[in-house]
């Protein structure tokens, strides 16, 4: 089950902190929206003291020129964006991807295709705390109509290879993992990042809806299957550890 | 390996969603499950290994599984795909289902129930031989009455 | 005019799907809830006009038949609980 957001109704999550402050930065989700007229913030990290500094993975359903993902880096009240060529369709599962390697360069990926990287300089700073489902500045905005599902953020750019992956379904823990600072798959209402612990708090609450196509690797158990903990001490020794061999996710 | 031991176990994250009408990822008491929805014929599919130790008695699956209602009957599907070195791997090529029908829900909800699917060696088995890879696959056929998902938590294979 | 056989269908997955996803349990199969979906589909209808009479005579001149329908719905959804009467329709304050 993913997490379902009403906008009208003010409905997302909210976090105090942030796993990353600065580039570099790449964030990723599952969104399924059923308004392909708004704007709407999938994940973002903001200041929370103004509306002028924030890094947003958004879907543009307002932009006039399709219903993109945009990779949003606002800095002093000044916006830059990197917007996908191809659009989104309304109730369907769609995969969102933003990078943020430097001030001058930030790429955007819907389902791992419609590239598009933008190179204006801007650099948010004073970033304080997150959101998924809205713009977490000062006054929250941008509110998702939909699903959101499997949010990640990596302290680290990912390629477009690596975007694939993701967008094929494999959870993100199975991709950069030693770089992987935060991970909320997003099951019901457990809206906890299981990497770095950070919790976050609903608002109006945010009910829930199926959950996307999604891979888990583990080898197949000969016999009887680990308990819940070793699954979770699974989880975080692949990401410590074990980073996904070279090539063997290649398409 | 006798009759009656377990061969392999498979867990709700170790599913292989199909492309369309996959059962969906849910959780219950932080207890991972697969839910199987009521009007949608849902699978998931697992890929194991039949064990060296296989002794060629036939199998059974047995299907952890609980629900929400607490009235009618759930209807499940298994079916074998044997791969080895038989399977085109650009195609399914899983054998003819073998179904548990009219299983009365458990009369609360929450508790839990072992659905048992039963296969004989050979073609209901898609001919699978001790070691040798193989996937099955777990869907609802909803004919059923339960009027609620049906929740997957877990799948064994032991030697019947 | 009450609902097609083909919305009434949608109704009762629509229902099951959201007392699943409220791990909400009840008594009903299938078919029984259909049969109760088609009831309250038939009672509605023939209500209508009892309904109307029922309502303020502001209220039967001044709203057209979808907005009194709206009406009965928002009330009935109050009763449900006021996070559902919100999601209908936004704030409820």
């Amino acid at each position: 089950m993913a997490r379902f957001f009403d906008d009208a109704s003010v409905q997302y999550l909210l976090s105090t902190l942030t796993p990353l402050t600065g580039f570099e930065i790449s964030m990723a989700c599952w969104f399924k929206t059923d308004d392909l007229t708004l704007e709407q913030d999938l994940m973002s990290i903001a200041d929370s003291a103004t509306n002028n500094e924030e890094f947003a993975l958004v879907f543009d359903g307002e932009s006039g020129s399709g219903e993109p993902i945009v990779t949003l880096a606002r800095a002093g009240g000044v916006s830059t964006s990197a917007s996908t060529s191809t659009s989104a369709s309304v109730d369907t599962w769609h995969h969102a991807c933003g990078t943020w390697e430097s001030a001058t360069s930030r790429w955007a990926y819907l389902d791992a295709g419609g590239a598009d990287e933008s190179t204006t300089s801007n650099t948010p700073t004073s970033i304080d705390r997150m959101a998924i489902g809205a713009r977490a500045r000062s006054s929250d905005s941008k509110h998702m109509s939909g699903a959101i599902a499997e949010a990640a953020m990596w302290n680290t750019t990912l390629t477009p290879t690596e975007v694939t992956m993701l967008a094929l379904g494999l959870a993100p823990y199975l991709v950069r993992p030693a770089n992987l600072v935060f991970y909320m798959p997003m099951v019901r209402d457990n809206d906890v990042d299981i990497i770095g612990g950070i919790s976050f708090t609903p608002q109006a609450s945010p009910t829930i809806s199926d959950h996307p196509r999604i891979f888990h690797k583990y080898s197949p158990q000969l016999g009887p299957a680990p308990a819940a903990a070793a699954v979770d001490r699974y989880i975080e020794l692949m990401q410590v550890r074990q980073p996904v061999p070279a090539g063997i996710f290649d398409i | 390996m006798a009759s009656g031991d377990t061969l392999q176990v498979f867990n709700p994250d170790q599913n292989e969603p199909p492309l369309t009408d996959f059962a969906t990822r849910d959780s219950r008491n932080n207890r991972p499950c697969l839910d199987f929805d009521v009007t949608t014929s849902e699978s998931a599919i697992f890929t194991g290994f039949m064990p060296r130790i296989y002794a060629g008695s036939g199998i059974t699956v047995n299907l952890e599984v609980a629900t929400t209602v607490t009235t009618g009957d759930m209807d499940w599907d298994v079916s074998i795909e044997r791969v080895g070195t038989v399977q085109n791997l650009d195609s399914d090529g899983f054998a003819a289902v073998q179904s548990t029908d009219g299983t009365t829900v458990p009369g609360v909800s929450g508790d839990a129930a072992i659905i048992a699917v039963t296969f004989t060696d050979g073609s209901q088995m898609d001919s699978l031989a001790a070691g040798e890879m193989f996937r099955i696959k777990v869907a609802r056929d909803t004919a059923d009455t339960a009027a609620a998902d049906l929740e997957l938590y877990q799948v064994e294979i032991k030697e019947t | 005019m009450t609902l097609s056989a083909s919305d009434r269908l949608k109704l009762g997955t629509g229902l099951m799907r959201y007392w699943s996803r409220l791990v909400e349990s009840h008594g009903l199969l299938k078919s029984d809830l259909s049969a109760t979906i088609d009831a309250t589909d038939d009672w509605i209808e023939a209500s209508q006009a009892s309904y109307n009479s029922a309502l303020p005579l502001a209220a039967q001149t001044g709203l057209t038949a979808s907005q009194k329908t709206l009406v009965f719905c928002i009330v009935a959804a109050m009763r449900v609980s006021k996070a559902f009467a919100v999601s209908l329709v936004g704030g409820v304050d």
